[in-house]
């Protein structure tokens, strides 16, 4: 029946969109650690709920953070 | 002039003195090439997410300006000769630099930073207060979606 497409009754919202002072920082890595996993993998967009120029932002603010140390490429003590 | 950002981390061994002639040292680089510097930020000793060059720690500074692209390949260059530097990034703001509508926005930010946080803090408490009903339905519509009264019915004709 209909559980296959609403399985959840609400639709995510892009927090980006949805509130414009937060920004998106690579200096900013507390922001960043939202939306990685625990072991440092940027959360994927189905379950973020970031809209497209959002999510793209974000994965380039986190490669960068990378790129100088303010962000793992990968948590190994976890 | 191209607005850039650069952001360097220095080896964590070297004392106050010697990391600040480091800094020095490269911010002279870039204003002999012609480069206008908007504002060099110390953000001083951080760990690191991971071990660059051994280290655990890093000294990191962040350089605002305005400069031409040759000026940013020869402080590059500099940056990968010397050995007290572990690791740079750098990042074009934007292809046009004007020093005083930088500092302009930096000052409305600021300015905007302050205010909100009067307003954000009252607009905290004022839902908190109302927001006390809608968590107590919104769990519900999420586990129970069969009983989300506006999209169920069409759907269950289908």
């Amino acid at each position: 029946m209909s559980f296959r497409r609403r399985r959840y009754g609400r639709r995510k919202v892009c927090r980006f969109c949805a509130d414009s002072s937060l920004k998106i920082d690579y200096k900013d890595p507390r922001t960043l650690r939202l939306f990685t996993t625990e072991r440092g993998k940027i959360i994927p967009r189905r379950t973020s709920g970031c809209c497209a120029k959002h999510q793209r932002e974000l994965t380039e603010a986190i490669k960068r953070a990378r790129h100088i140390a303010l962000l793992p490429f990968v948590a190994t003590n976890v | 002039m191209r607005h850039y950002e650069t952001i360097f981390i220095i080896s964590p061994e070297l004392s106050e003195d010697e990391t600040g002639a480091v800094v020095e040292k490269f911010s002279g680089i870039l204003t002999d090439a012609g480069a206008v510097m908007v504002k060099v930020e110390n953000w001083g000793r951080r760990r690191l997410a991971y071990e660059v060059k051994k280290f655990n720690k890093g000294y990191y500074v962040l350089f605002d300006y305005g400069a031409e692209p040759a000026a940013v390949t020869e402080m590059e260059r500099n940056f990968k000769i010397d050995e007290r530097v572990i690791r740079f990034l750098t990042v074009k703001q934007s292809d046009e630099f004007d020093a005083e509508a930088i500092k302009a926005a930096a000052e409305a930010a600021r300015e905007e930073q302050e205010k909100p946080q009067d307003e954000a803090q009252a607009q905290e408490e004022a839902p908190a207060a109302s927001a006390e009903e809608k968590p107590a339905e919104a769990p519900q519509a999420e586990d129970q979606p069969e009983q989300a009264p506006q999209d169920q019915p069409e759907e269950k004709k289908e």
